[in-house]
């Protein structure tokens, strides 16, 4: 079957505004598909084909772990939206009422961590057959429908239900992936993910105020309040120290595995599930297409209602439709909002790590090597994580080396200098690698020993070697009627501040403060002008950080020597006034 | 031993009243500092220009004039490539007893070491006149300067250019050429002006030339582990190298020519 969305905005502000759909040329897909009749494109139309390459960006080696989307569903339930008529959908709506606070009561469960495609069944109400009309749609209808299962959308859905006046919202999410491995996560003590992320003292504080932060497997967070940043060029360094940060001796960052913070969010949200506080959640169930709901309704107006089709075949309608989508956002692309940017060209590597001693844990480095920075961030026990941007080419070949081989590289990346480097990457044999490494090392000062390099890489955990595209984007709107964007949909930026995750956490923060206010003045949750205080909050803020990370990005990314000169000295003169530094300590931690 | 020049007694007492700068960092160093640094470039420059076969002075300015970053520089084109890393590594030096000349006599015909010891004998010299380095404060630059040098001889010997002003010359376009390194350049600039014109045409016309299109095309010389290709056939030594070798400059000189 072939899926369209629409993307154009103007058409669904024309939607909105009439009210006459399905006449109006705005399609009402799932119907005409279902029909056999495959829609044609008119020209004011931007018609977009979604294809199951789009999505988040994918680890070029296959994580041995990763959850498979299923699409079994497919086809069953394609047919029941062929009965979906126009005067079908005009009877219901008549008496139907989406005071949120009913809407709450019809809400059956909170599904996650069941067998996922039973979820969808029950989720979606097709379980027992075709159910009569009215039922499905009140059913279907939510005040809230976030896309994404990733850390911005389950902070967004735990937030939504942590606050006494948004937590009577009916809340949906809609996640393409499963997510039963992360909501019955039971780490083991030496395995670590290879999706790691730094958390500020702000996110953390957030996620305490929540009541999420409790659920985090405390063993599995490494703070650190210790920071080493140097050119690889010039030598020039930057150190940050505890005294930098503010209050003075409270930690620089937190680092843990994403997926301990979707396991806490979603036990929190099986907590609050039993207390009555549920949200829906559909995994395993990709949004196919989201269309504008062409029904004209006396009492609610549900015509500017996002409807969102899945891969089970069911509709979800949303007063409220929110991308937590990542790069590729479906949602951004539904709502027409322009996303620009670029790509750095470069891929970040990452791999979990283990260090030759347990030592220094509270020390994160990072040096800038003309091809980009490479990271080594403190994890527990010893571990530590790697983020190591470079270019395409040597990331695949990082990826192929032997597991000794690459552990010598990453030693060498800190150590030695540009030409060494250089020569080692095209060397293949891991002993060869190694004799050269040790003689070039043997020549370093000992006292630069302890002081200016982290201890070295001992082994490379299996199958944690992957790499992902870097690029830069930051959309002109995070909002637009009936739609708000968070996380990575709405801007993501380069790993060498560690703050893309942060600053999806803000976003949820601010978000749903708003949402907090409209729902206290009775104000609609979904109307633009709500939505609109989120985003011209958030955008300034987001913008500095992102252009900040970008410049910085582009001023390491060259050896011509005048640019090395310049940021040097200006580094050295950084690293001489504390004071300066505090003030870098007090953005990059969001206090 | 040779007299001592003005200038370098000026150093040397200049060394005296200043305050100790920086240890010796390996054997025969002498720690300089900047101002010192200075005034041995411009004095061995101009020694140097007005008594071209003081060997010692020449050296002295390739010392002072390769600013640490050009021996960086060389230091890295050996850093950039297996040979070249085994050099420094190994840091191999050739003396008259480390080569056993006297085995290289009897060597093949046309292999390098045979081709070596003739020109040796042919020019009088041996691989031991060479002046050991001094200024270069760090010690892997120094061992590079000290195996530059050393090398030299065996540039000569593959070129085939004589160690009279003219060849050294053309060998020291060939060696800007090749290295960029601009302390071989510097002589290369300034002594011409000091030839016969007859002699500077020669070498304008003819040999500059084959310098530079020579140098900038063969693979960096620098990088040869010189003693280990002693028993190559030196035509196969320079065809892997991609150097010609050029008109034979006594033969030129004998017969007056200076066009080709
Ligand atoms: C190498 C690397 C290192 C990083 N390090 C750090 C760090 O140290 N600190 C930090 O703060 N940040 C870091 N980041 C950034 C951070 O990982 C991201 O910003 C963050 O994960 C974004 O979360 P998100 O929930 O907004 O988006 P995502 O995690 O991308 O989640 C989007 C979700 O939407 C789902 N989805 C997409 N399309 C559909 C669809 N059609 N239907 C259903 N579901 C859909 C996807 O399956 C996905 O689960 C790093 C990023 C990279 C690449």
């Amino acid at each position: 079957m072939i899926r369209f969305a629409v993307t154009s905005r103007s058409c669904f502000r024309a939607a909105a505004k009439h009210c006459r759909p399905l006449r109006s040329g705005c399609y009402f897909s799932s119907t005409i598909c279902a029909g056999g009749k495959a829609p044609e494109p008119t020209e004011s139309e931007d018609i977009v084909r979604h294809t199951h390459s789009e999505g988040p960006p994918t680890p070029e080696i296959d994580h041995p772990n990763a959850p498979k989307p299923t699409e079994s569903e497919d086809a069953v339930h394609s047919d029941r939206n062929a009965e979906v008529t126009l005067d079908d959908l005009k009877r219901v709506s008549k008496t139907t009422d989406l005071d949120p606070t009913k809407l709450k009561d019809q809400t059956k469960a909170s599904y996650f961590g069941v067998a996922s495609n039973d979820s969808l069944h029950v989720a979606g109400g097709s379980k027992k057959g075709v159910r009569p009309l009215f039922s499905r749609i009140q059913n279907d209808a939510y005040d809230v429908v976030i896309v994404g299962g990733g850390v911005s959308g389950l902070t967004l859905a735990a937030s939504l239900k942590a606050s006494p006046h948004t937590s009577a919202l009916k809340v949906a999410l809609i996640e393409g992936m499963s997510l039963e491995s992360a909501a019955r996560w039971d780490p083991s003590p030496d395995q670590l993910s290879n999706r790691v992320s730094s958390i500020t003292p702000a996110s953390k504080s957030f996620l305490e105020k929540i009541g999420v932060w409790e659920h985090v497997y405390p063993e599995r967070v490494q703070e650190y309040d210790n920071m080493h940043v140097w050119d690889g060029v010039s030598g020039s360094r930057i150190q940050f120290d505890s005294f930098h940060l503010h209050p003075v001796g409270q930690s620089m960052a937190y680092m843990t595995e994403n997926i301990n913070l979707q396991h806490a969010l979603l036990s929190y949200l099986s907590e609050s599930a039993a207390t009555g506080n549920s949200v829906t959640i559909f995994d395993n169930t990709k949004v196919e297409e989201i269309t504008p709901t062409s029904v004209a309704l006396e009492d609610v107006d549900l015509s500017s209602w996002p409807s969102v089709r899945m891969s089970n075949g069911s509709t979800v309608y949303a007063r409220l439709l929110i991308g937590a989508d990542g790069v590729n956002s479906p949602v951004r692309s539904y709502a027409g909002i322009e996303s620009r940017g670029w790509d750095y060209g470069q891929h970040g590597l990452v791999a979990t790590l283990t260090m030759e001693w347990n030592d220094r844990q509270n020390v994160a480095w990072q040096r800038f090597l003309p091809t980009g920075p490479i990271a080594l961030l403190p994890m527990p026990d010893g571990k530590a994580s790697l983020v190591w941007s470079t270019t395409p080419k040597l990331a695949a070949h990082l990826k192929s080396l032997s597991p000794e081989a690459f552990c010598t590289l990453v030693n060498a990346a800190f150590r030695l200098d540009m030409t060494d480097l250089n020569y080692l990457y095209t060397r293949f044999n891991a002993e060869d690698i190694s004799a050269e490494f040790e003689w070039r090392d043997g020549l370093l000062p000992m006292e630069d020993e302890g002081a200016k390099f982290p201890l070295r890489v001992a082994e490379v955990q299996e199958g944690s070697r992957a790499s992902f595209p870097l690029r830069m984007r930051h959309c002109d709107s995070y909002v637009a009627p009936r739609v708000a964007l968070v996380g990575d949909a709405a801007h993501s930026t380069h790993p060498l501040a560690g703050q893309g995750l942060n600053l999806g956490q803000g976003d949820v923060a601010t978000l749903s403060s708003v949402l907090e206010k409209a729902v206290v003045r009775g104000a609609d949750i979904g109307d633009e002008v709500v939505l609109q205080e989120y985003w011209a909050e958030r955008y300034p803020v987001n913008h500095v950080m992102l252009g900040v990370i970008d410049k910085l990005q582009k001023l390491y990314c060259t050896d011509a020597a005048p640019i090395v000169a310049l940021r040097s000295v200006g580094l050295d003169v950084v690293n001489s006034l504390d004071w300066v530094k505090t003030m870098i300590m007090k953005q990059a931690t969001g206090v | 031993m040779r007299p001592k020049l003005p200038l370098l007694t000026a150093v040397s007492l200049s060394r005296r009243y200043t305050p100790q700068l920086s240890p010796s960092r390996y054997p025969g160093h002498v720690p300089t500092n900047m101002f010192q640094k200075t005034l041995l470039a411009v004095g061995s420059g101009v020694t140097a220009f007005f008594n071209p076969r003081r060997g010692d002075i020449i050296a002295t300015l390739g010392e002072a004039t390769a600013l640490p970053f050009l021996m960086y520089r060389l230091r890295d084109v050996m850093l950039s490539d297996a040979t070249g890393r085994r050099i420094l590594r190994e840091k191999p030096r050739i003396t008259s007893k480390s080569l056993n000349i006297d085995a290289l006599r009897k060597y093949p015909a046309n292999s390098v070491g045979k081709v070596y010891s003739e020109w040796l004998d042919l020019e009088g010299v041996s691989p031991d006149t060479r002046a050991p380095v001094r200024y270069i404060d760090d010690p892997e630059c120094a061992y590079v300067m000290q195996r530059y040098r050393e090398c030299h001889d065996f540039y000569h010997a593959i070129t085939g250019l004589p160690i009279i002003i003219e060849g050294e010359i053309a060998l020291k376009m060939f060696e800007f050429a090749n290295t960029l390194i601009p302390m071989t350049g510097i002589g290369a600039l300034l002594a011409p002006s000091r030839l016969k014109p007859k002699q500077r045409e020669r070498l304008i016309n003819i040999y500059f030339p084959w310098a530079i299109k020579n140098g900038a095309t063969a693979k960096p010389l620098i990088n040869i582990y010189w003693e280990e290709i002693l028993m190559k056939d030196i035509q196969e030594l320079r065809d892997e190298l991609g150097i010609e070798k050029p008109p034979n400059l006594r033969e030129l000189r004998k017969l007056k020519i200076s066009h080709l």
